[in-house]
């Protein structure tokens, strides 16, 4: 957008001006080190043990400190915890408890508190949606004394460090859960350097500086205490109005900036751009392997090759996104580079000659066909995330293989509904996660009915996936899933699109914002502020 | 409206309510998709859960027993628990409302008096470029989406000119945009139709009458031409309200507020039944009172009306 809207504009504001609208003075401006974030969605709910979204956990990652802490090199570090053991079958990890710490309320943290917090995750009556999930084969944990835990599994499972490392898992305050119960979301209670002062659904949330906040060594690089002393989160949620929202000074930095609008930020003078890569399942398509005629393995193969990819990204996201080249993004501990070798590039031609041989035959209306049945694919498009444009863009070039993609725009729910009556051949998505096991999610047979929405069940897949799921060693365990992503890529389950990059845009006021190893959280203990802001 | 006719009003708005909630509780099923398979997946969690969810949510039972049931409950007052929040849809609806209702009614005053003045304008400078300016601007505001109004102002009075926020709530100045926009979109109704009934009071036998008499303008138009036009005015601003609850969706969204609007929509898209249903049923009860005060209002500045 350049700035060819402010003619019509001024008219507007002209003829509203005639109307009689007032116009008082500037904004007031509290004093303080107050920071405003703009977040991009409003969570139904904030409890991190019960709820999902990535939004709950930006700002609880700094209400909250958890036992270990994830580096930005997927190195796990003491952080509540100031050593853990995992015995000899992985079954029982024993973690050692940092002493001394308080919660904001207070009261002491201790291994009866992580005991608690534990036990309420995995009680079916807390209806935990994600944080049950992380705990994965939990059985059970024990207080060996008031600093020492024990964690025991039914089964190996080597992604608990990196779950214990999120915040749906971290330590809360025994006594405030005890006495909030359903209502524990608007009260929670921590041991990390922000506490939550209130949470008005849909508005507001607001944290303040700990000041008895120790923090644990080596995490931050900032020292003592963190400089902002308040720091409010509004919920920006239409794309449209972010960067206005940042221009006018409402938030000091905005998450989710779309593509078009980070131009404008990079030749601001009042603001900067803050691009964070997120580590997880790339935004994808996945191929239907069990509906026709995406079920053909040479017709997802034709599909993968007759993309080109490149062009989708730059047009749609510009130059901030690395095109993807498989299931995990390139920035991923578990990230194979082998996949870059399958599809190195868009070949049309090869594409056509799949496809030819496998009986699809241009006709004259430059749609292909198989005994009388024309190559149609059913996609359903969810409208986050500028899916509905790259499904579009992928409409135009398929059609120039022959290919008619037929796009069904739907909400989430709608479109599961499709894939359980298994009429999708295309379905967006992408998710993050540092984790490999993430994989298990979306492509294990287990996963048939809830996400595995290729819907394929592969023997050795699911064998990789679970050996790699069960083995100790980290040099062994990315070898798994080296292999697994190169024959997710081989059996062309997936089109990968895009690595998910976060476009913050920040006002220069604030210097020093960086993310966790996660990409989506802030480290607002780091962050600085030159004191203009507000 | 006589006292005697108070029972039948209710008994109609009663059923009309049950109408509503009836063809809700069959709208929100019809829709594809199940919200608790939806919240599963979202999360990654294992299939073995979604019985327990559903189990929860009443949604193992057929759909006569959950219609039952689900009238049971709205008899004493309860609308059930939000899959999405976790929590009692009346709360949920009682926090946003407080928000949606300041909206509502700042847009309701714009509506009023933007569209009233222009309205009259126009009818009294008759064939004056006046009159042209307040056509030009009744069509236009009736005419422009209120998403697009919505950013348009936020460019303007936020990002350039520095004068409101952009987004969220808090204090006046909030409300400043987002109210403007609203009302603008009704505003433009209010003007013509201001505007015709201005002119047919004016035309109509008693203020020929009165102004042969020699009444001055001034009171010729308060006490005979305005009395006789506002019944009318006054019984579309009624009707309007219906516009302004379905209008506070989109403005709530473009300007981050909280709000019932947004509830709706995130309970339409997410499927959250309970959720969607006490909205609907909440937003049907706000029109019909609203229309029946200005039922009221209109009976009392027209005695005709108030003929059995």
């Amino acid at each position: 957008m350049e700035r060819g809207w402010r003619t019509p504009l001024l008219l507007v504001v002209l003829a509203l001006a005639a109307v009689g609208c007032a116009a008082p003075g500037t904004s007031p401006s509290p004093a303080g080190s107050r920071l405003v974030y703009g977040l991009t969605l409003a969570p139904s709910g904030i409890d991190p043990h019960i709820d999902v979204s990535s939004e709950l956990g930006i700002p609880l990652s700094s209400v909250y400190d958890t036992l270990v802490y994830r580096s930005e090199e997927g190195e796990f570090l003491p952080m509540l915890a100031e050593s853990w053991d995992v015995s000899e079958d992985g079954t029982v990890y024993t973690f050692r408890l940092r002493r001394g710490i308080r919660f904001h309320d207070g009261t002491d943290f201790d291994a009866a508190a992580v005991k608690r917090t534990l036990d309420r995750v995995a009680d079916p009556n807390t209806g935990s949606r994600k944080a049950v999930v992380l705990l994965g084969p939990y059985e059970g944990c024990r207080v060996l004394d008031q600093y020492t835990l024990a964690v025991y599994l039914r089964e190996p499972f080597a992604p608990l460090l990196d779950s214990f490392s999120q915040v749906y898992l971290a330590p809360a305050s025994p006594a405030a859960l005890d006495r909030w119960g359903d209502e524990y979301q608007f009260h929670q209670v921590g041991t990390g350097p922000y506490m939550m002062r209130d949470y008005a659904p849909n508005d507001h949330l607001t944290l303040v500086r700990n000041p008895a906040y120790v923090p644990p060594p080596g995490i931050f690089r900032h020292e003592g205490l963190p400089e902002a002393g308040e720091v409010e989160f509004r919920f920006l949620v239409e794309p449209a109005i972010r960067l206005l929202a940042l221009e006018a000074g409402d938030a000091d930095v905005v998450g989710e900036i779309p593509p078009q609008d980070a131009a404008r930020i990079e030749t601001s003078e009042d603001l900067y751009l803050v691009p964070t890569r997120i580590p997880g399942l790339p935004l994808v398509g996945f191929l239907n392997t069990t509906a026709f005629p995406t079920d053909d393995l040479d017709v997802r193969r034709a599909l993968v090759l007759g993309a080109d990819r490149t062009q989708l990204v730059r047009t749609v996201f510009g130059d901030y996104s690395p095109v993807a080249v498989g299931p995990l993004s390139h920035n991923h501990t578990h990230y194979s580079s082998a996949v870059e070798a399958l599809y190195p590039e868009a070949d049309v031609q090869q594409a056509a000659a799949l496809l030819e041989e496998a009986g699809w035959t241009m006709a004259d209306d430059g749609l292909r066909y198989r005994d009388g049945q024309p190559l149609q694919l059913q996609a359903y498009v969810m409208t986050w995330g500028l899916v509905p444009e790259v499904a579009e863009l992928l409409q135009a070039q398929w059609r120039a293989l022959g290919v008619d993609l037929v796009l069904n725009e739907v909400t989430f729910t709608a479109a599961l509904a499709a894939v359980a009556e298994n009429r999708h051949n295309l379905i967006f998505w992408s998710e993050p996660g540092t984790d490999g096991d993430l994989l298990r999610s979306f492509f294990h047979t287990e996963s048939i009915g809830v996400r595995n929405w290729s819907r394929v069940s592969s023997p050795e897949l699911d064998a990789l996936l679970d050996q790699a799921r069960a083995e100790g060693d980290p040099q062994r365990r990315a070898e798994l899933y080296g292999r697994a992503q190169t024959l997710i890529m081989e059996e062309a389950l997936i089109l990968p699109i895009r690595d998910y990059v976060n476009l913050n845009g920040v006002r220069r006021c604030v210097s020093d914002l960086r993310f966790d190893s996660r990409g989506w959280f802030p480290v607002l203990h780091d962050l600085r502020l030159s004191g203009s802001c507000r | 409206m006589r006292p005697a006719q108070i029972p039948r009003r209710l008994a109609g708005l009663s059923l009309s309510l049950l109408a509503v909630v009836t063809a809700v509780f069959l709208m929100m099923r019809a829709l594809p998709g199940d919200p608790v398979e939806a919240m599963l997946a979202e999360a990654g969690a294992p299939p073995e859960q979604v019985q327990l969810w559903r189990r929860r949510y009443g949604l193992d039972r057929s759909l006569a027993i959950q219609y039952v049931l689900y009238l049971g409950s709205l008899a004493r007052g309860d609308l059930g628990e939000s899959i999405l929040y976790r929590r009692p849809v009346t709360t949920l609806i009682g926090e946003q409302f407080p928000s949606t209702a300041a909206l509502s009614l700042a847009a309701f005053a714009v509506a009023l008096v933007l569209g009233g003045s222009l309205g009259m304008a126009g009818a009294l400078g008759r064939g004056t470029p006046l009159d042209w300016l307040s056509r030009l601007l009744a069509v236009g505001s009736v005419s422009l989406p209120t998403y697009w109004t919505g950013i348009l102002a936020v460019m303007a009075f936020s990002a350039g000119l520095r004068w409101f926020p952009a987004s969220g709530e808090g204090s006046w100045r909030h409300l400043v945009l987002p109210a403007l926009t609203l009302g603008l979109a009704s505003a433009g109704v209010v003007a013509r139709v201001t505007r015709v009934a201005v002119l047919e009071a004016a035309s109509s036998p008693h203020v020929q009458v009165a102004r042969s008499k020699g009444l001055p303008d001034g009171l010729l138009l308060v006490r005979h031409v305005l009395r006789n036009a506002a019944p009318t005015v006054v019984t579309l601003l009624g009707l309007q309200a219906g516009f302004l609850l379905a209008g506070t969706a989109i403005t709530e969204t473009v300007f981050s507020r909280r709000g019932v609007g947004r509830l709706l929509v995130q309970a339409v898209v997410t499927k959250d039944y309970p959720l969607a249903q006490g909205c609907i049923m909440f937003a049907a009860l706000t029109y019909t009172l609203a229309n029946a005060i200005s039922d009221v209002a209109a009976a009392w500045l027209d005695p005709r009306v108030r003929e059995p």
